[in-house]
């Protein structure tokens, strides 16, 4: 079944307030998950940035290994939570609090670390994902924040290249994994 | 590895096949349409949507009939090879018991049949799968593939001189030429049909399925005539006929020959220069079993 991909990160209106909305404390590493995650991170990248072994067509080269490069753009933690309607209190709808939006402050608190959440449901239906008025939150009720919208029907060839005949394609080219990872649907 | 699980919905290296999954990765090398009328045959094509990766298009108001495909997707074609690679699959058995087993429309002259002849002389052109499940190369020598592969030189004795004088020259004319496909799609329109077209469908590895009545040709594949670059100037073009009728022997017939003109077919516009073309007639009810070029 496809799955709706939906991201209910609350982010910062780009008009409205941009001052830090949680605070300090909350945000910096006296929140446990924070501190939790820190440590997390300074493992992960000393794994990433420490020499791995030289290949044996290294050694004979006499070369040395290269690090891998990190970049301040690219998450190095990805969290997915499939079927994430389960974490909705759909069904007791008088309930304004539920595990999404428990779990929607403790990542908001994390914001600034290089983390990046994926939601996946099957579930045609989302409100407490997508609607504001269902928020818990009064920051995004009133818009000083507001959710992503969800990525729905995500059609097929949407992160294909376009094809240009003037430049060189080539067999070995369209034949390659990364080719055709890229036409029909995203897995 | 993984697409083979999704497509699967199964352990990726299972050996074992049920017969949905075997349906499921035909699917993804030529066009099966559901036929379905009963609810049986309903819950099958459901099944397909719901756990082997086949797109529902449109369900009808009533929730009583859907129309599904299984789109265009390179990446689970070659999934579908690296299944339909090992052993326990049998191809030609899966196919029959398929069409006797699920309610899928069978084909007017025998195209699926020709469809899934080309598809298994391709696999076996680029080779096994490896243990990444790719192959050597996903592209291969069109030479290879039509003598060798699509006509055995082993089979050399049921083609008569002419044919196999006619093969060697076809391997001397085109030397370096160059083919990719793993999949065939069908179209719906008759006039789509065009060079350029057919040239970007080589980009995603699919051949073409021609519509319904199309006159003179049922399917179409396309190769490069020398080396790897995709340009239409480097274009050549295979074009298929088949007819499931005994009215149709096994001694070739130039006018069905000559009837599979790209001119005419509208392939190429009037003012284009000609290209390399290939037209072989499929008489699959000829009494005499031959092969003739």
């Amino acid at each position: 079944m496809n799955k709706i991909l939906l991201t209910p990160f609350p982010q910062k209106d780009v008009i409205g307030d941009t001052s830090p909305i949680l605070p300090k404390d909350i945000g910096g590493y006296d929140f446990p998950p924070a501190s939790s995650f820190h440590k997390l991170l300074e493992s992960l990248k000393a794994r990433i940035e420490r020499p791995s072994k030289p290949s044996p067509s290294q050694v004979k080269k006499k070369e040395k290994p290269q690090a891998p490069q990190l970049s301040s753009k690219v998450p190095i933690v990805v969290l997915v939570f499939d079927e994430a309607h389960t974490l909705t209190n759909q069904e007791q709808k008088d309930e304004n609090w539920s595990n999404l939006s428990a779990l929607q402050r403790a990542l908001h608190a994390l914001s600034h670390f290089p983390m990046f959440s994926l939601f996946l449901s099957t579930r045609a239906k989302m409100p407490q994902f997508t609607s504001a008025s269902d928020d818990a939150s009064s920051k995004i009720t009133v818009g000083a924040l507001k959710l992503s919208e969800p990525f729905t029907d995500l059609g097929f060839d949407t992160l294909a290249k376009k094809v240009s005949f003037n430049s060189c394609w080539t067999l070995g080219f369209v034949t390659h994994d990364s080719h055709i990872v890229h036409l029909g649907r995203p897995l | 590895m993984f697409a083979v699980g999704k497509l699967l919905n199964d352990d990726p290296n299972t050996q074992e096949f049920t017969e949905h999954q075997k349906l499921a990765c035909l699917s993804q090398r030529f066009p099966i349409q559901f036929n379905s009328t009963t609810y049986i045959s309903h819950a099958s094509e459901m099944k397909q949507v719901e756990e082997h990766l086949r797109v529902c298009l449109k369900v009808d108001a009533n929730l009583q009939s859907m129309e599904t495909v299984s789109p265009s997707e390179p990446l689970l074609s070659e999934a579908a090879y690296v299944v339909m690679a090992r052993k326990s699959f049998q191809p030609l058995t899966t196919f029959k018991s398929i069409l006797e087993g699920f309610a899928i429309h069978q084909g007017d002259r025998g195209e699926f049949l020709v469809l899934l002849l080309l598809t298994l002389a391709r696999d076996q052109t680029v080779g096994c799968p490896g243990k990444n499940g790719h192959p050597k190369h996903r592209f291969f020598s069109f030479p290879s593939f039509v003598y060798g592969n699509l006509f055995k030189a082993s089979t050399s004795l049921l083609l008569t001189q002419s044919t196999v004088s006619a093969l060697k020259m076809l391997m001397q004319d085109f030397p370096n030429a160059t083919m990719h496909f793993n999949h065939f799609i069908k179209l719906h329109g008759f006039s789509s049909v065009n060079k350029k077209l057919l040239l970007l469908l080589m980009t995603r590895g699919a051949g073409v399925l021609c519509a319904n009545s199309q006159a003179s040709i049922d399917a179409i594949n396309v190769f490069l005539i020398s080396g790897t670059e995709l340009q239409t100037d480097n274009l050549g073009v295979v074009l298929y006929q088949i007819k499931n009728n005994a009215d149709y022997k096994d001694l070739p017939e130039p006018r069905l020959f000559d009837s599979m003109d790209p001119y005419d077919l509208k392939i190429l516009e009037a003012g284009d220069k000609p290209i390399s073309l290939i037209r072989i007639f499929f008489a699959l009810a000829s009494h005499c079993w031959q092969q003739a070029i």
